[in-house]
């Protein structure tokens, strides 16, 4: 057999994926995958292993096909010698030289007959092979132990062949092989009998009508007439029957043996002949159409690693500053909330606070606290430009401003606290929190913030009126 | 508009600080290491870049920015500068460029204003549970001067508190009527390519065809995925069903059981990671003890009877949890997994095994060899929770930093076997027969095409069963 080029890819596939799946990574193949990323994805598959195995590596996985090839040689030449014993079997059985040309054919033919019958049920049912391969492989790991070879290249083998489907095809060649050399066996030794030995064929029945024979006689005689071979016409043939005296002997031998060996030839042989290139064809369609199973994790991963979908192109534009201010702060204010409940003269401001304005004391969780005034939500311009001028006003002491603590404290808020906390009165930040998650991330962010527009860490509180989870 | 279009097509990114907008490149490019994402605001401080391709082919070039901070600040600075001439807007960004605000306290916002002049179309990412306030309104002015086509997206719309009504009626208000809605952290595969589709309609003819070429690989590629992670399913399914743990005589049932427990648990956690990997997830990105699958072990184990009644299977009490004992000649495995075979098409192949395996259980049951291996409760669960996996694997975005979180399966009251589960069952009868299949005996597996061909057959049905049972499309 010689290896299939399709099917020594695929082999080699494998021999990395059973690699690399006890987590060996080659080095190089980074490398060697960033230059395949313009081929299609199978053929990059292929050429990735192609590259990847050392030629050493790619000879051993060769082993197994030539020690393939050993064993059918051995067989082929085992099964020719049978072939041969098997006719002059048949043959020794001839009493006085006279032999029965029908029962000569049906033991030489018949149960190649069946077989090939067999065969041709099964070739038309899908899967039957699948079981088989194992007595197959059982072969090969006998074979490989006997030669002392990598198992892994074996391996291999066994999942790339598994993969193909093409076993009833491999299995059929191999029938058939073996098959049309125990018929050449056959044909070289009947046609060195017949030229050494002199036989005289005759037939018999005892409750056919004789008609019977003498048209499967001529039947058998169609093709090979076609030839132009010399064969025994209806009157040869009823003289040749048990009993009668032919006139011409000699010229009746030489008609009955010509029948005999183009019969072998072309109703034994030949089937089989065709039958096996048949074999071959269809074996070598599916191994040269073999590809990596890209529907297997492994081999789907790899297509993406090789046709990635994505690729990064880095930064564009960098951030001038090197370093940013890291703060670090304590845990939680509980103590400004006191403070706040105890302060008397204070000015109520919205920081992008989301809900009714001015709200409902208890709605801020401040149900103490005497606000003298209500200044504005802070939503957009406008509003902010009249809290600044509002707050300015030298009456107000205390300026409390309501933020969102799920909001984000971003550089307009910041400057916003800055500008108010440049007023006369003093500023303090109170957080209402809606959501009760984990949030010492956002309450670290807060107090970041505050930092940076100057306000003391004293006077920023947050309150947990949580109500309900953020789902998402 | 022009015929060809000239590849990639670049899409800024902008939008208000902490909206999500690396969040949702994350997503869209599958890849949880793009930039740094965190709950505080000014995150990104730079401008980064990623492609998404088609067959080697740049086709969308992703611009993740800065976020805008002080808008209603960015937009005074450009009105002052503004000479009182009429000028168009892009020659106002420019103007503003080139002074000095934009080299010092909106140097980040300059950035953005960097890749509007120079992008096809922005994306407006918008935090949907945010209050319309004018500082977003800001900003949109201020993108709106650079004359590109806005495609206003709403993330954090799985929220229970997301506004997308009052956004809907500030855009359709702007003029922009085009908007998408889209989750970066509950992802949508179809909201992904209701996304593409809408750019369609949205931009210039010529960018038609890339796009559509876009649509369709990724659509291809979603596919290719379900499949791969059905394989794996399959896979782990069949190991572990033809699996057997030999009782010796000097080992006690009890720590044959355990043997068995521990070598079930290790498949399926191999399994469970390898299922986040194909959805490129790591589990390591998240720490140790986040991800139900953390430490090598599902935080649920397999034989807590506990995890059988969350996923809707009644415990059965055998004394070795999770196993059975084989002994001898199984009759009933037998018949059925010859029914199964001849449903499988492999009728003769089937009959033939099944004659091996009664040869090689009557050896067993002579020479006094017994065996455990998994009980059908155990398949059963590792079927729908490695099916529960998929599920939640399908539906998180790359940008989600939470545990991946494996939903209750619906049929909890339901705790017959399903037709989904007998379905799958079946299959893997047939493997309860084949022992070898889990096991390489020597050098060689035995039979791997009748194995391989299981597999496939079982990640047909279960492609099936996801999608029709489960809704996994
Ligand atoms: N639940 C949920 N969270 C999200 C979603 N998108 C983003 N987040 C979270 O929102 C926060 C901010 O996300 P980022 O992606 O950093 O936002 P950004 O817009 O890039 O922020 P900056 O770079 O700071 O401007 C993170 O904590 C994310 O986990 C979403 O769709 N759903
Ligand atoms: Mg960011």
């Amino acid at each position: 057999m010689s290896i299939n080029k399709q099917l020594m890819r695929l082999i080699q596939c494998e021999y990395l994926r059973l690699e690399e799946e006890t987590g060996v990574i080659r080095a190089g193949s980074k490398e060697i995958e960033r230059q395949l990323q313009q081929l299609p994805a199978e053929q990059a598959i292929v050429e990735r292993a192609n590259r990847l195995l050392s030629i050493t590596e790619k000879n051993s996985l060769q082993a197994p096909s030539r020690h393939y090839r050993q064993l059918s040689i051995a067989l082929l030449g085992f099964f020719g010698i049978l072939g041969g014993l098997a006719t002059v079997e048949v043959f020794s059985g001839v009493e006085q030289a006279s032999a029965n040309f029908f029962w000569i054919l049906l033991a030489l033919l018949g149960v190649n007959a069946i077989s090939m019958f067999i065969w041709l049920l099964l070739i038309g049912w899908p899967n039957s092979a699948d079981q088989n391969d194992s007595w197959l492989m059982s072969i090969q790991a006998w074979l490989s132990r006997k030669s002392s070879q990598d198992t892994s290249a074996l391996r291999a083998w066994q999942q790339a062949i598994s993969t193909t489907g093409g076993q009833q095809w491999h299995l059929s060649v191999i029938s058939h092989g073996l098959w049309l050399a125990f018929l050449s066996g056959t044909l070289v030794m009947a046609w060195l009998l017949l030229s050494m030995r002199q036989f005289d064929f005759v037939w018999e029945t005892t409750i056919l009508s004789g008609d019977a024979f003498v048209s499967i006689s001529q039947w058998l005689a169609t093709l090979p007439s076609l030839l132009g071979i010399q064969l025994p016409t209806a009157s040869h043939v009823m003289v040749s029957r048990v009993g009668e005296s032919p006139q011409d002997p000699d010229e009746l031998r030489i008609l009955w043996s010509n029948l005999l060996l183009s019969s072998l030839a072309i109703y034994g042989l030949l089937p089989r002949a065709v039958a096996l290139l048949f074999a071959i064809f269809a074996r070598r369609h599916h191994w040269n159409n073999v590809l990596p199973d890209v529907s297997t994790p492994y081999y789907y991963q790899l297509k993406m690693r090789l046709s990635p979908d994505t690729v990064a192109e880095g930064i564009v534009d960098d951030d001038a500053e090197t370093c940013h201010q890291t703060h670090n702060f304590s845990a939680s204010n509980t103590a400004t909330i006191a403070k706040l409940q105890q302060l008397d003269d204070v000015c109520l401001a919205g920081l992008e606070y989301d809900g009714e304005w001015p709200p409902a004391l208890s709605a801020i969780g401040l149900d103490d606290l005497a606000p003298i005034m209500f200044s504005v939500n802070a939503i957009d311009r406008s509003s902010r430009e009249q809290l600044l001028s509002e707050a300015g006003n030298n009456s107000i002491r205390n300026i409390v401003l309501i933020a969102r603590f799920e909001a984000a404290p971003d550089r307009g808020i910041i400057r916003l606290i800055r500008q108010l906390n440049s007023k006369p009165a003093t500023l303090w930040l109170l957080l209402i929190q809606h959501r009760s998650q984990q949030t010492s991330q956002q309450w670290h962010d807060w107090l970041s913030a505050a930092t940076d527009a100057q306000l003391p860490q004293q006077q920023v509180g947050r309150l947990n009126i949580g109500i309900g989870n953020d789902g998402a | 508009m022009e015929p060809k279009a000239n590849l990639p097509l670049n899409i800024a990114v902008v939008g208000h600080t902490n909206v999500g907008k690396t969040s949702l490149i994350r997503t869209l490019t599958r890849r949880n290491s793009f930039g740094d994402v965190s709950s505080s605001p000014g995150t990104t401080r730079h401008v980064e870049s990623q492609v998404l391709m088609v067959t080697g082919q740049k086709i969308v070039r992703l611009l993740d920015t800065p976020g805008f901070e002080d808008s209603i600040g960015l937009f005074d600075t450009i009105e002052t500068l503004d000479d009182g001439r009429e000028k168009l807007g892009i020659d106002r960004l420019a103007l503003f460029l080139q002074s000095k605000e934009a080299a010092s306290s909106f140097s980040q916002e300059a950035k953005v204003i960097r890749q509007l002049l120079e992008c096809d179309v922005a994306f407006y990412v918008i935090d949907a549970r945010e209050p319309v306030l004018g500082k977003y309104q800001d900003e949109l002015r201020i993108i709106s001067l650079a004359a590109k086509p806005i495609f206003p997206l709403l993330n954090f719309v799985a929220s229970d508190n997301s506004r997308v009504d009052q956004w809907t009626k500030l855009l359709k208000a702007l003029n922009l009527h085009t908007s998408m809605q889209f989750d970066s952290v509950a992802y949508d595969f179809f909201a992904e390519q209701q996304l593409y589709k809408k750019m369609q309609t949205m931009l210039a003819v010529g960018w038609q065809q890339p796009l559509e070429l876009l649509i369709n690989h990724r659509l291809e590629a979603w596919q290719d995925l379900l499949i791969a992670a059905a394989n794996r399913v399959a896979t782990l399914l069949i190991d572990t069903a033809s699996y057997r743990q030999a009782i010796t005589k000097d080992t006690s049932l009890a720590s044959s059981a355990k043997q068995l427990q521990q070598t079930i648990r290790k498949k399926e956690n191999t399994a469970a990671l390898d299922l986040l990997a194909l959805f490129k997830f790591q589990s390591d990105d998240y720490g140790a003890n986040l991800l139900p699958v953390s430490e090598n072990s599902w935080k649920l184990d397999l034989f807590d009877p506990k995890t059988l009644k969350l996923f809707g299977i009644k415990a059965t009490s055998t004394a070795a949890k999770g196993a059975v004992i084989g002994l001898g000649i199984d009759m009933a495995v037998g018949g059925v997994s010859l029914g199964a075979a001849a449903a499988l098409g492999a009728l003769l192949g089937g009959l033939w095994q099944t004659g091996k395996q009664f040869g090689r259980e009557a050896i067993a049951y002579v020479s006094g060899e017994r065996y455990l291996c998994a009980e059908d409760n155990t398949l059963i669960l590792i079927w729908r929770r490695s099916t529960s996996l998929t599920s939640a694997l399908r539906h998180r975005g790359h940008a989600a930093q939470k545990p991946v979180m494996i939903a209750k399966p619906q049929s909890e009251a339901n705790t017959e076997e399903t037709t989904a589960d007998q379905q799958v069952m079946l299959s893997l009868k047939i493997a309860r027969n084949h022992p070898q299949w889990s096991k390489r005996q020597g050098l060689v597996e035995f039979a791997p095409t009748a194995k391989q061909r299981c597999i496939a057959a079982l990640t047909t049905i279960i492609i099936a069963q996801w999608r029709e049972t489960y809704n996994i499309q």
